[in-house]
């Protein structure tokens, strides 16, 4: 059965396809995927974002550190210089967590796109987690990594790679999970005895094995047929699916790492790897650091900083793991939390849930470098300031930035805004407000 | 809803066991007669249904933001709970009936629930004040005409009660062997015995009753049970982490804490035997590790506990008391505890800490200070972390979904204690705080970040919304034992039992309940059909549960009874339309890394370990470089914590390896037996070839391949064929095909003549004796062994193994 065949029956049928497999089976490999890659990083509980990239300064109370000392790139993006809150000053471990962050943002401001003032709508940490990578805080939404899967290779037996972060696919995609690469090279390789020390030692031989995958497909297609209900035909599609691109993981082996890099360097290097192996479009990591701050906001937020841009292991790793595979020419990179958080400190010096945050974006699509600067803004009291309605910039207009309208430029930039599976995930947003909120070079 | 209960007893239950469902027993088809359908019945609307298509097209529109229920002090007593809680339905539409049978005063009087939104004044000939104002312009109003023929319809008799054909007509259910076998399957994890088997066959659905009697007291179950409960609680964290993070209170009050203990148990070789162990160095660790085994699971213990000893299921917030193993009654100074064997760890009991004399506010698993810990509190977060979990887990109440509404930001909101005084923030907190005061006794210290701290005397936040349950406070004489309080309260809710089904749903299905159909949703009828269909079996089954005090083993057999577990197809000539009410119908949940432990376990009597030996721990248990439980979508509790339910291409690699490693060793461990010991291939040897060397079948060998698979197919996938079946003959066909590529391929060179090395079993799997290593068989001169593998690989990958349907 041909794959668009199959997907079309199900389609038929108002059954959800899994897609991320191919459906050729053993006898025609799909080709390898060289499109675009999208990594997003998911800051999860809520960051403090007047302590990072839309700083406020301790002018009306907003933040402890010196208004004035706010720094500010030529393309405008700003940073918080955290590292002189008066909370961090017997704490040299949190002055110089705040500082990696501040001297990362000294060097690469000019590479970054900075979205502030966006109205995630809601201080729930699930809603917002969702709402930040699908543009639709409903639950069983699909994250964009899923829509990206499903819409531009849903051959990709790993399409959809997730270290953590909302990861859900609304059944457009599976997740895949990764992690020790020896036991990824035995999974590659079902049938070899002994993973990859001896190619030769098998249990059967390709042709024995394509005789029992041969038996599964008929015994498939013959129960599929009798069976009619939604739940258990959905089940029986993704096993099917997810099964005929078992082959093409093999050609993974050939891009693991031979070292992994801690934190989210290593996470990248086996979703970097995934890619390069053609099986891979995008993936969901997890920031590590936690960003619920209720209480010392200034301190913990400059030891997550630390962490989150870690130049061993953090973003900034990253971005060098994408740079020696030679795809950072044609990965976007994301960074997104649930919300934002109140303007003024609570009791504990710490501060709550606010609807409002901010997103760092790097990286390029199709070798164009995304458009550095600043979109969206917010007030003085951390209130989203109306934007022009097509370019996402401050001023001009009564509209305000939303994460659907994030997803719907980011599904733009990937060419899938009109896809089969972003209609069948949509936002909740007007894609054809802020065409150009995120700009390549 | 009392009715309902009645005609739900008279459905499923008849003279003490479980009906046929005669109503359900009409047009029996398929294998060996053991399919039920056409579900047949009235498919009118009710007013049960009437109320609930109302509520989601009148109510929540107009009324549920002002009338919402939680907050304590409200004057109102015309509170809607939300659709995120279970069971909201049912105690709304007692809520509405209430105040839809109240008449204004005068000779116009009108209903309450009409007269109110017209708000019309009380001067007026019928009319009332609103305190929310006018929401209906006037009476032409579509919505109010709406709500007319609602009150129109509470008004009157019901002449139309629900049924299960209204939701469910056209599909097909297990019939009492199916069940059976799906009940063993789910419950024990395991098959069904001979004995049992036959015990259905004769007595039907009398004899499934008793079956499920059986396996609800089997462990399987209830390892499968604390498994689920575990998924929520996340208490399993402890099993790997310092349970040290439970301190002694310095103030003398808390439980005497000491995980320790064995350090100071002087060398003991009676110790040594006592615990089975190699050495006094090997008594220590596993009393170390029995030790944090006991402390870790308390939670989930007790859960499993009240369940398997019919205990009241409101026990679990309510007991006074906690379950504790030999060896955490140690760690805390607890004496008075009773053990049949005290050097078994999984053996759970009841105690007190300090002592059946001390005062230390037990409720349930919401005192356990392992529990406490994992979900903590800060001073600004201030428990309400605790309260979502008890709002899900018990009460069914996903309060976050209360929060899926867009909220506004404007400076402003933040002034004057916003969660109480915003609605943008009080629709979740009125809820959600109340509860979270009940946790008051629980604190960390300002000394330390111990989070089960017993505090009588901690001086809640005054500003907090007051503490309370749904609207009832919590009297001064509780403010010492708060959760205590909140234990009797929620064992009294209407929504525990809903909280229960749904938890038990869960842990037999693997999936959750449907949820309301969003506003605005492309095919919210169809949706809502389906909900309310679920939700009409699920309220039959929580009355019950409700009603007959709260067995939980009772409430399971009427899930599995019911079609949400019974479910396996639909009639051929099935409506489209109507498929579209059957989305959540039927399981259809691929395995956990668990549950395909013990099935493997069970089921074959092997485990897939690294080298297919006994002693070894299971792969899917592990993780690093040497299993797979968290690529084949577990949890660890701490990192990854949330299931991955639908395999990925890594995840059907991880079942391909599993069919062909654990395939080759069951093979091996069957040709290791005689044939009359053996449990799979009682036909055959490795001496059954289907043709002879000129490629002439071999009539009597072929005959006896096809039984054994015949009897495989039965076996492994639970399906009763006839040996000419066409499945029988495609996995006839797979195992020629493999032994003459095979035997060919060993000709020419290309492969040896033994079984893998790994493949080899070396002891007698049946009865668990070692053999002596000169008689592990290896030699597989005529392929027929490899050639069975392949079999047992197809069948151990096929959708029928890895999914429970």
């Amino acid at each position: 059965m041909e794959r668009r065949d199959f997907i079309k029956l199900c389609s038929l049928t108002g059954l959800t396809v899994v897609a991320g497999v191919s459906l050729d089976g053993d006898t025609a490999e799909a080709a390898p995927y060289e499109g675009n890659f999208f990594i997003n990083i998911a800051a999860n509980g809520g960051w403090d974002v007047t302590s990072i990239v839309d700083p406020k300064g301790n002018a009306n109370g907003m933040n402890k550190y010196p208004t004035a000392a706010i720094q500010t790139a030529s393309n405008g993006v700003s940073w918080a210089p955290l590292s002189l809150s008066p909370d961090l000053a017997n704490n040299q471990n949190a002055i110089d967590s705040a500082l990696v962050f501040e001297n990362f943002m000294a060097d690469n401001a000019s590479k970054l796109l900075i979205i502030n003032g966006i109205d995630n709508q809601t201080n729930s940490h699930d809603v917002g987690q969702r709402a930040s990578v699908t543009g639709n805080g409903a639950e069983n939404s699909a994250a964009f990594g899923a829509v990206a899967s499903a819409a531009l290779n849903p051959s990709a037996p790993m399409g959809f790679i997730s270290f953590g972060g909302y990861s859900g696919t609304a059944g457009l995609a599976a997740v895949t999970r990764m992690g020790n690469t020896e036991v990824i090279k035995r999974l590659a390789y079902p049938y070899r005895r002994y993973a990859t020390d001896n190619e030769e030692e098998t249990y059967y031989s390709d042709s024995q094995a394509a005789v029992i995958a041969k038996a599964r497909e008929d015994r498939f297609k013959g129960k599929y047929a009798g069976q009619r209900l939604p739940r258990v035909r959905t089940a029986m599609n993704t096993l099917y699916l997810s099964r005929l691109g078992q082959n093409e993981l093999k050609k993974l082996v050939a891009f693991l790492p031979s070292e992994l890099l801690p934190g989210l360097a290593g996470a990248t290097q086996l979703a970097g790897a995934a890619y390069k192996a053609g099986l891979a479009v995008a993936c969901n990591l997890d920031s590590g650091a936690g960003w619920d701050h209720h209480g010392d906001v200034d301190t913990n937020v400059a030891n997550s900083l630390g962490q989150l841009f870690s130049a061993t292991e953090g973003f900034p790793a990253a971005l060098n793991v994408l740079a020696d595979l030679d795809i950072d020419d044609k990965t976007l990179v994301t960074v997104t939390s649930d919300f934002g958080r109140t303007p003024m400190y609570n009791d504990g010096n710490g501060k709550d849930h606010w609807p409002v945050t901010s997103m760092i974006v790097a990286g390029a699509i199709n070798g164009k470098a995304i458009k550095p600067g600043v979109k969206g803004g917010s007030s003085d009291g951390h209130e989203p300031l109306a934007v022009d309605s097509a370019t996402g910039v401050v001023g001009g207009g009564e509209l305000t930035i939303k994460p659907a309208h994030v997803q719907n430029a980011m599904r733009r930039l990937a060419g899938i805004l009109e896809s089969d599976a972003a209609k069948m995930a949509p936002t909740t947003e007007d894609a054809t407000k802020l065409v150009d909120l995120i700009e390549l070079s | 809803m009392r009715r309902l209960f009645r005609l739900a007893k008279t459905h499923l239950w008849t003279s003490g066991t479980l009906a046929a469902t005669a109503a359900l027993a009409a047009g029996l088809v398929g294998c060996g007669n053991d399919t039920e359908g056409g579900i047949e019945g009235s498919t009118c609307v009710s007013t049960e249904e009437a109320f609930a298509v109302a509520s989601f097209k009148v109510l929540s529109d107009n009324c549920a933001e002002c009338h919402a229920e939680g907050s304590v002090g409200s004057v109102s007593e015309f509170r809607l709970l939300p659709s995120s809680q279970a069971g909201f339905l049912d105690i709304n539409l007692a809520t509405v009936r209430k105040v839809a049978g109240t008449v204004t005063g005068g000779e116009d009087g009108k209903s309450m629930l009409l007269a109110k939104p017209l708000n019309l004044g009380d001067g007026v000939p019928g009319g009332i004040a609103h305190e929310g104002g006018k929401i209906f312009d006037s009476e032409d109003d579509p919505g109010y005409k709406e709500l007319e023929a609602l009150v129109a319809k509470l008004s009157e008799p019901e002449s139309c009660p629900n049924t299960e054909a209204r939701f469910l007509a056209g599909i097909e259910m297990e019939g009492p062997s199916g069940t059976a076998r799906k009940a063993a399957l789910v419950l024990g994890a395991r098959l069904l015995t001979d004995e049992e088997i036959a015990a259905v066959d004769a007595g039907g659905w009398g004899a499934v009753d008793s079956l499920l009697n059986t396996l609800l007291q089997e462990d399987a179950f209830y390892a499968r049970l604390m498994e689920k409960y575990n998924d929520v609680m996340l208490t399993d964290f402890y099993l790997a982490e310092d349970v040290d993070v439970i301190q002694g209170d310095e103030d003398g009050e808390g439980p005497g804490y000491n995980p320790m203990w064995w350090e100071n148990v002087s060398e003991d070789p009676d110790l040594i035997k006592k615990y089975g162990a190699q050495s006094w160095d090997d008594a220590r660790e596993k009393m170390a590790s029995w030790t944090q085994y006991g402390i870790a699971r308390a939670s989930i213990e007790l859960i499993s506990y009240v369940a398997k000893n019919d205990k009241p299921f409101t026990d679990i917030v309510s007991a006074n008391y906690m379950v504790v193993n030999p060896f955490s009654a140690r760690a805390y100074n607890i004496t008075d505890a009773k053990f049949a064997n005290d050097s078994d760890p999984n053996e759970f009991v009841e105690a007190r800490l300090g002592g059946y004399e001390s005062d230390y506010p037990h409720a349930g698993f919401m005192s356990d200070p392992i529990w406490l810990n994992r979900h903590p509190t800060t001073p600004t977060n201030r428990n309400r972390h605790r309260a979502k979990e008890i709002l899900y887990m018990v009460l069914g109440n996903d309060i976050l979904k209360a929060a899926e509404r867009p909220v506004s930001v404007d400076a402003n909101n933040l002034a004057d204690n916003p969660t109480v005084n915003n609605d943008q923030c009080s629709v979740c907190h009125k809820q959600l705080d109340p509860l979270a005061g009940t946790f008051r006794n629980f604190q960390n210290t300002d000394n330390d970040d111990t989070q089960h701290t017993f505090r009588p005397d901690f001086e809640w936040f005054p500003e907090m919304a007051q503490t309370g349950f749904f609207g009832t406070a919590m009297p001064a004489s509780s403010k010492t034992n708060g959760t205590q309080w909140l234990g009797g309260q929620l064992a009294k809710s209407p929504g525990f039992a809903y909280g229960a089904v749904f938890m038990a749903y869960r842990t037999l299905t693997g999936n959750d309940p449907l949820q309301p159909p969003t506003k605005g949703s492309e095919n919210f009828d169809a949706e809502l059909t389906a909900f309310l269909g679920q939700y009409y079996t699920f309220s039959l089954i929580a009355n019950n549960f409700r009603d007959g005090g709260y067995n939980f083993k009772s409430m399971v057999k009427e899930l599995v009874m019911s079609p949400y577990f019974r479910a396996k197809n639909t009639a051929a000539d099935i409506d489209p339309g109507q498929l579209k009410h059957l989305t959540g119908v039927g399981t259809a949940h691929f395995l956990t890394p668990e549950q395909m432990n013990r099935k493997l376990e069970n089921v074959l009597g092997l485990r897939w370990t690294e080298d297919g030996q006994y002693g070894r721990a299971n792969l899917l248990n592990q993780n690093g470089s040497q299993g797979y439980q968290i690529l084949f979508g577990g949890i660890d509790s701490v990192s990854n914590t949330v299931r991955v339910k639908e395999p990925s291409g890594i995840m059907a690699n991880v079942v391909e390896r599993m069919g062909l490693e654990v395939g080759c060793n069951v093979v091996h461990a069957e040709f290791s037996l005689l044939p009359e010991q053996r449990k799979l291939l009682k036909s055959v040897d490795l001496t059954i070839e289907p043709a002879d060397a000129n490629g002439y079948e071999v009539p009597d060998a072929v005959a006896a391949i096809k039984t054994d698979i015949q009897f495989l197919h039965q076996k492994l996938l639970g399906e009763r064929l006839q040996v000419t079946d066409p499945e029988v003959n495609r996995t006839y066909q797979l195992f020629v095909d493999v032994w003459n590529q095979g035997k060919a391929d060993m000709a020419g060179g290309l492969v040896g003549s033994q079984m893998p090395g790994e493949c080899r079993v070396g002891y007698n799997y049946v009865s668990g004796a070692q053999f002596p290593a000169d008689q592990v068989w290896s030699e597989d001169g005529l392929y027929t062994g490899r050639a069975w593998s392949a079999v047992m690989a197809y069948m151990l990958t096929d959708f029928a193994f890895v999914y429970e349907q």
